[in-house]
């Protein structure tokens, strides 16, 4: 048996690269055609790097909020949701008051008002917020269907979607290509991820915080507000995904419809763990992830087979999987000498 | 019966199985984030199987929906229990490979023929789904308390080093769990296309997976609790659907309409908020990788 | 600050980079690289390249698969180059839609309302492109909104379903609440109202174009409440409806294509927007260069809109009732109705 897992490394190499190569030939497109486009489709030109940077922003928000829910020893699985109320917020505030920032702020106060509720309810009813998450997610889909028919409608009532943002209530953006450029929204993801790492590693509330993660009952016994400190945290939490919910409204679609939950909130869980619950790392891991789904996106443009788009969707989960499996197997090997 | 408790009934079904399945996996100490994957995966292994066949065929999708899934938890415990990937991560690559693999077959294996459901057989045939499900989760229940390879199950999930100290080996027992919850979400799935319908659509599974995952926690990690869940979280969608049906009737007002849809998701909310601060025992080493045998 | 880059992801693959275990590595570059070799023959410059972009699969029996067949019908009476791209989110929408216009494509279609606006914003930026939305209030000089009057055709089936229900309720059932939908479903219902005043229609929005399920439980619960004839707009989930009605001899309709042969023995007719055959004039004009922009609307006047009946089952009817229904036709064309007032 250890043979076949000290070996583990190569046979799943072998597999991957065989079956990717035999769905590749039932596609109809060639291997090496594959991957360059999968390369150049992330971060091979201008258009590619747009396409990544717009993933990036919401993704890497979202791992923010989850890495510090997490800090915590919370499961803040609500990101989805949060981001989605952070957008209604958003474009509210955006069209309201037609100024960038207030829009912004708008949506990270609801969205920390979305992680208030499942906070509360976990700290002082005990409600697991895995749960309350989870079922806030959907409650934020709802209302979001609810407003769009609604008092958000745009004003020729006939479209599920809001009315279009004024310039001021818009992220600035820098030209990439010929009508596209990325937003403010990405810079400020990457200032915060360094701000997030210094609240939890340089002050004394972050020492708390992570204290909670590790031993409740010790803080606990010592007089510290553990269940205000943890509702604190995931506040703040939902704050960050609100926050990135206000970016996709004022920096990417300049408006409202339901096309904005594409799960990035899900998603980011995955990046927040892959990257081992480091604020710094969760960037460049972000980054990853956006760029695999940008690349394996591209895919379509390369033959005419109807079924591209999900090969992609096969490609990024066996290009994880076997991210994974080599990072097992090269420890292993670490360790084995 | 009426039609009424039969749609309850129906729509109850594929997430009392999915709670099951996920009840059994984190028993185990694996959250299996490639539940919803592993149910679309059984969805369309059963439509393939059982369309424009004969009744009897039902049973042959059954098994077959249940081996694919059972191949998948294989392979998620291959990652997770074996080479001590992230259980998230994992299960979330996995759910992707189902998703666009079930697209690409359905695809390739395009067929105008439908199954014939559980639901139109007559007599006591239609309740086949229902009787096993029963069965299932006391099954489960047995193996998992009364038996010894379930106690070391439950051993894996609450204390692995334990489990090593006695000599059996933790991620023999996480496996075990993960291929009995993969073969469960495979028939979670195949209920889909062999009960409630009669075809197979590209998500059709629409978010029941992840669903799964907040009502084990209603559940209590207890089989039984997966089967109270699944038809409570069942019967207030069937509530939701005949009260916003009967609403139509009358004079339809947006607002109740978005309280109707919400009150399901409210319902399962407040469950527990009234309950109380009871101390919820999640398996102790639910999501932990297994300690090195280093 | 190395001991914090191992002990990430990145850190291990960079760590394990550094040590030069990885002959897999290689192996992999070797062989994606060798396969590389053989490139595509490269695309001409003068064929005529379409994309086609949808928000949904094309195997969806109705809204996005009518668009595939305009596709298929372009590659092959127009000899055509084409690409089928999926994109759910405005953002998506404009950078596939920017993609083709600059990868020299010549046509870019995108199915659905919410491709209008992101069409005009990146057609002023490639004037040479020429772009096709089906739905939307905005156009250009090389963008046409093509807006297909379904809602004429919807009112004939609502004639229809007044003169069949015994109940006098009816059930419309759609996937999501969009504009374009909305109208069809309005359409239906002032037909039914046109016959049968006192008819009632039990109007669902199941949030979801694949949730065949939950249509089918809806339905359930609409039958439940006495609807007897079922009109449905949901693409993929619809079969959900149709097997409702399967299983309690009711009637349905089909909507966008001629689903009849999806479940014959339930659907009476649809309403059948000839997407492909408009999609297809429109391609023709690009391509013979006689293109031009504004807002295209096309109904039952036009040809490109109309109900398809199932004879297997029509022929069952009494002759007024689908005599009427086909009067209501001429009507429309003439002007003397409009579906989308009562």
């Amino acid at each position: 048996m250890s043979v076949w897992l000290r070996s583990a490394g190569l046979w799943t190499s072998v597999l991957f690269v065989a079956l990717l190569w035999f769905l590749l030939e039932l596609q109809g497109v060639g291997a090496g055609e594959a991957a360059r486009e999968l390369w150049n489709g992330a971060f091979g030109s201008p258009r590619a790097w747009l396409a990544t940077l717009r993933a990036f922003s919401p993704l890497c928000l979202c791992a923010l909020s989850v890495t510090l829910a997490f800090r915590a020893g919370l499961w803040n699985i609500g990101a989805e949701g949060q981001l989605v109320l952070g957008a209604l917020a958003g474009i509210a505030t955006g069209l309201a008051t037609n100024r960038v920032w207030l829009a912004l702020l708008g949506g990270a106060i609801a969205g920390t008002l979305w992680a208030f509720i499942p906070a509360i309810l976990k700290t002082y009813r005990g409600v697991p917020e895995v749960l309350c998450t989870i079922m806030m997610n959907f409650l934020a889909l709802e209302l979001l269907r609810a407003l769009l028919a609604g008092s958000l409608q745009e004003s020729s009532g006939q479209f599920l979607q809001s009315d279009p943002l004024p310039a001021a209530a818009r992220l600035p953006e820098w030209s990439l290509t010929r009508s596209g450029g990325i937003h403010a929204g990405v810079l400020l993801t990457v200032v915060l991820a360094p701000l997030l790492f210094v609240l939890l590693w340089r002050t004394r509330v972050g020492l708390l915080i992570r204290g909670i993660a590790k031993s409740p009952a010790t803080l606990r016994a010592q007089g510290f507000p553990v269940a205000r400190l943890q509702v604190l945290t995931l506040s703040g939490a939902g704050a960050l995904a609100g926050l990135a919910g206000a970016v996709e409204v004022t920096g990417v679609s300049h408006g409202l419809d339901t096309s904005i939950a594409q799960g990035a909130g899900y998603a980011a869980i995955a990046v927040a763990l892959a990257a081992r619950l480091h604020p710094l790392a969760v960037v460049p891991t972000a980054l990853l992830f956006a760029g695999l789904a940008s690349g394996t996106d591209s895919l379509q443009w390369i033959a005419e087979a109807p079924g591209l788009d999900r090969f992609a969707l096969v490609v990024q989960g066996l290009v994880v999987l076997f991210v994974l499996a080599y990072l097992s197997w090269s420890g292993r090997r670490q360790r084995h000498g | 019966m009426d039609e009424f408790t039969l749609q309850i009934l129906r729509l109850s079904l594929p997430l009392m199985l999915a709670a099951l399945s996920e009840t059994v996996a984190e028993r185990s100490g694996t959250v299996n984030l490639g539940l919803e994957g592993m149910m679309l995966s059984g969805a369309w292994t059963a439509c393939f199987i059982a369309a424009g066949e004969s009744p009897g065929m039902l049973i042959v999708a059954w098994a077959a929906a249940s081996a694919v899934g059972l191949i998948l938890g294989l392979l998620l415990a291959l990652w997770t229990a074996w080479w001590r990937s992230d259980q998230i991560v994992s299960g979330w690559a996995l759910h992707f490979l189902c998703l666009g693999g079930t697209g690409l077959l359905f695809e390739r294996f395009k067929s105008s023929e439908t199954v014939t459901t559980f639901s139109e057989l007559s007599g006591a045939w239609s309740w086949v789904p229902y009787g096993a499900t029963v069965l299932f989760a006391g099954l489960i229940f047995l193996w998992m308390f009364r038996t010894r390879s379930g106690l070391r199950l439950q051993a894996a999930g609450h204390s692995p080093q334990g489990l090593r100290a006695t000599g059996a080996s933790p991620a023999w027992a996480r496996t075990m769990g993960l291929m009995v919850a993969g073969a469960l979400a495979g028939i979670a799935g195949a209920t889909l296309t062999t009960v409630l319908t009669g075809q197979f659509v590209e998500g059709m599974s629409a978010g029941r997976g992840f669903l799964a995952l907040s009502l084990v926690l209603l559940a209590r990690w207890h089989p039984a609790g997966a089967l109270v869940a699944g038809l409570f979280l069942g019967t207030a969608f069937g509530l939701e659907l005949h009260l916003s049906t009967a609403d139509q009737l009358g004079d339809p007002s947006p607002l109740r309409e978005l309280l109707l849809r919400s009150a399901p998701y409210l319902a399962t909310i407040l469950a527990l908020a009234v309950a109380g601060p009871k101390r919820l025992r999640a398996p102790a080493a639910l999501g932990q990788p297994l300690p090195s045998t280093e | 600050m190395a001991r914090f880059l191992t002990s990430t992801a990145l850190g291990s693959i960079l760590a394990a980079m550094a040590r030069g275990t990885n002959a897999w590595c290689g192996l992999l570059l070797l062989v994606f690289g060798s396969a590389g070799c053989g490139g595509n023959p490269s695309e001409g410059e003068d064929s005529f390249r379409v994309a086609l972009l949808l928000a949904g699969p094309e195997n969806d029996e109705g809204w996005n698969q009518s668009a595939f067949e305009g596709l298929r019908r372009i590659r092959e009476e127009l000899s055509a180059e084409t690409r089928k791209i999926t994109a759910r989110t405005r953002a998506e929408i404009e950078l596939a839609m920017e993609r083709a216009a600059a990868e020299g494509f010549d046509l870019v279609i995108g199915h659905g309302v919410e491709f209008n606006a992101p069409a005009c914003k990146i057609a002023d930026a490639y004037p040479d492109c020429s772009f096709v939305t089906t739905g939307g209030p905005e156009s250009r000089s090389n963008v046409c909104s093509l807006v297909l009057r379904l809602e004429e055709a919807a009112y004939q089936l609502g004639v229809l379903a007044g003169q069949l229900s015994e109940s006098g309720i009816v059930s419309a059932i759609s996937g999501m609440e969009f504009e374009p939908v909305r109208r069809v479903v309005a359409g239906f219902r002032h037909g039914l109202l046109s016959v049968a005043p006192e008819a009632k229609v039990l109007e669902e929005y199941l949030g979801s174009w694949e949730d065949s399920s939950l249509a089918k439980e809806t339905a359930v619960a609409h039958a439940e409440r006495g609807a007897d004839v079922f009109f449905q707009n949901a693409d993929a989930a619809g079969v959900g409806v149709f097997e409702a009605c399967r299983s309690r001899s009711h009637y349905a309709f089909g909507c966008n294509r001629d689903q009849s042969p999806k479940a014959p023995d339930v659907i009476l007719a649809s309403a059948v927007a000839d997407i492909p055959e408009s999609l297809l004039f429109l391609a023709s004009e690009v391509k013979n260069g006689t293109f031009a922009g504004g807002i295209r609307s096309f109904g039952i006047a036009e040809g490109k809109v109309r109900v398809g009946w199932n004879e297997a089952l029509a022929g069952d009817l009494s002759s007024t009732v689908r005599d009427k229904t086909d009067a209501i036709a001429d009507q429309i064309r003439r002007g003397d109705i409009d579906p989308a007032t009562p």
